[in-house]
């Protein structure tokens, strides 16, 4: 019955049916709050339909699951990788960075490093990796490339006004806007 | 004869084209000039795009107008031009924006500018900048000329030339840059296919370097161009990731992403180029577009046989904005109509589909849209994870 259930929520999620196959991965997660492949997928699901706090919060949750057991369970180390990259590309990481030490990610450490080790002062060797970091090499296909460092700019700030857009030129005035 | 070392473009200002958008409890937008705080609707549409010829000394191979150097029957005269303007002036119109085939080729070229000046417009034209007589620039230098738009497809001298044909690169790269330091705002625009995807950075450091404002856009398969040399979903998001961390970035100068790559995203900076949408194709609305022969459409973009609302040697111009012909003519474009991965889409109803020239060219149903950042992102993640 349950294998039933996370099928069907796979099955929707293949056929693009991200509503049917969030309620389903939930149903699943209901009984089994622990199960983590689900979990990424329902946030997957949850980031292909624009609810990026949604998507956030599952990757928070996750992090901290992986601290708790101390290591990443090898099957699960792909997957989260690239879970990870997503949340890179779209921002979540600022959210959250920090959370999670490289050695768990990556090497399965024996035990959970305790909290202090991520902040200034005590320990300065090994440095600590963020999150941001940990993805750095996993990369999925779309990812967009970060801007060459001889074009790095500040960023600029969100537009406040619009243009009509044809071939005809648009003409701003720099000074202005 | 030369022009004299002292002409210069005149001194002027102008009203930036920026517009504020808002959206009303009911979702109605409206559009608001910036600096002025005039605003718009299908019955008093901000700009008037005129294609004055589609003769034109180049034969370029993606040219929607199929324009090239032969004369094309029934085209408008001045007598016809000046009455158009009088109506567009009458609805309260103010910009002019001439475009081609190539404007210059019109012995009567500077004749036109003058009777939209002559009615209240600020005008501006698109060139490919080949054809800059003495005579032309003298008349430049004489007369406000609010931007001036030119065709720039590659730095590389074979790329472009691939495009436009022998002997089209020089000329062009030399007037832009004899433009520029007389002191007109010159502008550059690009439409990118797989002929010159890969000059894109070359193109941008032009432009950074003399401090032209770039416009962006892909290249649809209508007209003379062919869906061999346009680009595919994938060749499409790269363009966009390339445009998009440009737009993102403070810079000296504007990049000006077309309606055809503001598309919504998940990821930044990609994801930035949906603010460049105005929330709906406003064809009709802040552009219409009169073409040679008086046809009316509501974009240059959507030169299509299906999007023309009227002509303007049968109807009058004040008819078909009066009536809404545009915004009825593009109704199709409703949420409720699209299809597939645009149905279910979470951006749905900011997006509403996206630009209807790519639905149209582009697409083999204009109810889905395939170039589409979200939807190339969701295959692609769903290929990947699951």
């Amino acid at each position: 019955m349950e294998n039933n259930i996370l099928h069907d929520a796979e099955s929707a999620m293949k056929a693009r049916d991200f509503k049917q196959a969030i309620a389903l991965f939930e149903a699943h997660l209901s009984n089994h709050p622990d199960d983590i492949k689900p979990m990424l997928q329902l946030g997957i699901c949850h980031l292909l339909t624009n609810s990026t706090g949604a998507f956030t919060a599952i990757y928070s949750r996750v992090a901290a699951l992986f601290l708790d057991l101390g290591q990443i369970p090898s099957e699960l180390k792909e997957l989260w990788g690239k879970y990870g990259a997503l949340a890179k590309k779209a921002g979540a990481t600022a959210l959250i960075a920090g959370t999670v030490m490289s050695s768990a990610a990556t090497s399965g450490c024996g035990k959970p490093h305790s909290a202090h080790k991520y902040s200034a002062g005590v320990y300065k060797e090994p440095k600590p990796m963020t999150v941001d970091k940990m993805n750095t090499e996993q990369t999925t296909p779309g990812e967009p490339k970060e801007p060459q460092d001889s074009m790095a700019q500040p960023e600029k700030p969100p537009m406040k006004y619009s243009l009509h857009r044809y071939s005809g030129g648009a003409y701003i005035d720099r000074n202005k806007e | 004869m030369k022009p004299p070392a002292t002409c210069r473009a005149m001194s002027c200002r102008f009203l930036s084209d920026a517009m504020y958008v808002s959206r009303s409890q009911t979702g109605e937008l409206t559009y608001k000039r910036a600096q002025s705080d005039e605003s718009y609707s299908y019955s008093k549409p901000f700009i008037l795009e005129l294609e004055i010829t589609r003769r034109c000394n180049l034969r370029c191979i993606h040219c929607y107008a199929e324009s090239e150097d032969t004369l094309f029957q029934n085209e408008l005269t001045l007598d016809e031009i000046c009455r158009l303007l009088d109506e567009a002036a009458s609805l309260g119109m103010r910009e002019l924006s001439l475009t081609g085939g190539e404007v210059f080729i019109r012995d009567d070229f500077l004749r036109i500018f003058d009777a939209g000046l002559a009615r209240g417009f600020d005008v501006r034209f698109v060139t490919n900048a080949t054809l800059l007589s003495d005579t032309i620039m003298r008349g430049l230098c004489e007369r406000p000329v609010k931007l001036i738009t030119i065709s720039l497809d590659s730095i590389s001298p074979v790329a472009h030339e691939k495009i436009r044909g022998k002997g089209s690169h020089a000329p062009a790269t030399a007037n832009i840059l004899k433009l520029k330091e007389a002191g007109f705002n010159v502008s550059l625009i690009t439409a990118f296919s797989t002929l010159n995807l890969d000059d894109f950075d070359d193109i941008f450091q032009f432009c950074l370097q003399h401090g032209f404002d770039w416009q962006i856009q892909m290249t649809s398969a209508k007209g003379r161009c062919s869906s061999r040399i346009t680009l595919t979903p994938d060749e499409y998001y790269t363009l966009g990731e390339k445009t998009a961390a440009l737009y993102a970035q403070k810079l000296p100068i504007n990049i000006i992403p077309m309606d055809d790559l503001a598309t919504f995203s998940h990821f930044a900076p990609l994801n930035r180029l949906s603010e460049t949408w105005q929330g709906m194709c406003t064809g009709g609305l802040l552009n219409l577009f009169v073409r040679a022969n008086g046809d009316v459409t509501p974009c240059s973009a959507l030169a299509f046989p299906q999007c023309i609302v009227g002509n303007i040697r049968k109807d009058s111009l004040r008819d078909i904005c009066l009536e809404e012909r545009c915004k009825h003519n593009l109704s199709w474009l409703d949420s409720a109509s699209r299809k597939g991965v645009c149905a279910e889409c979470p951006f749905l109803d900011q997006c509403q589909g996206g630009c209807p020239e790519i639905l149209l060219s582009m697409c083999e149903d204009p109810a889905e849209n395939l170039y589409c950042y979200h939807r190339i992102e969701q295959e692609r993640i769903l290929k990947d994870l699951v």
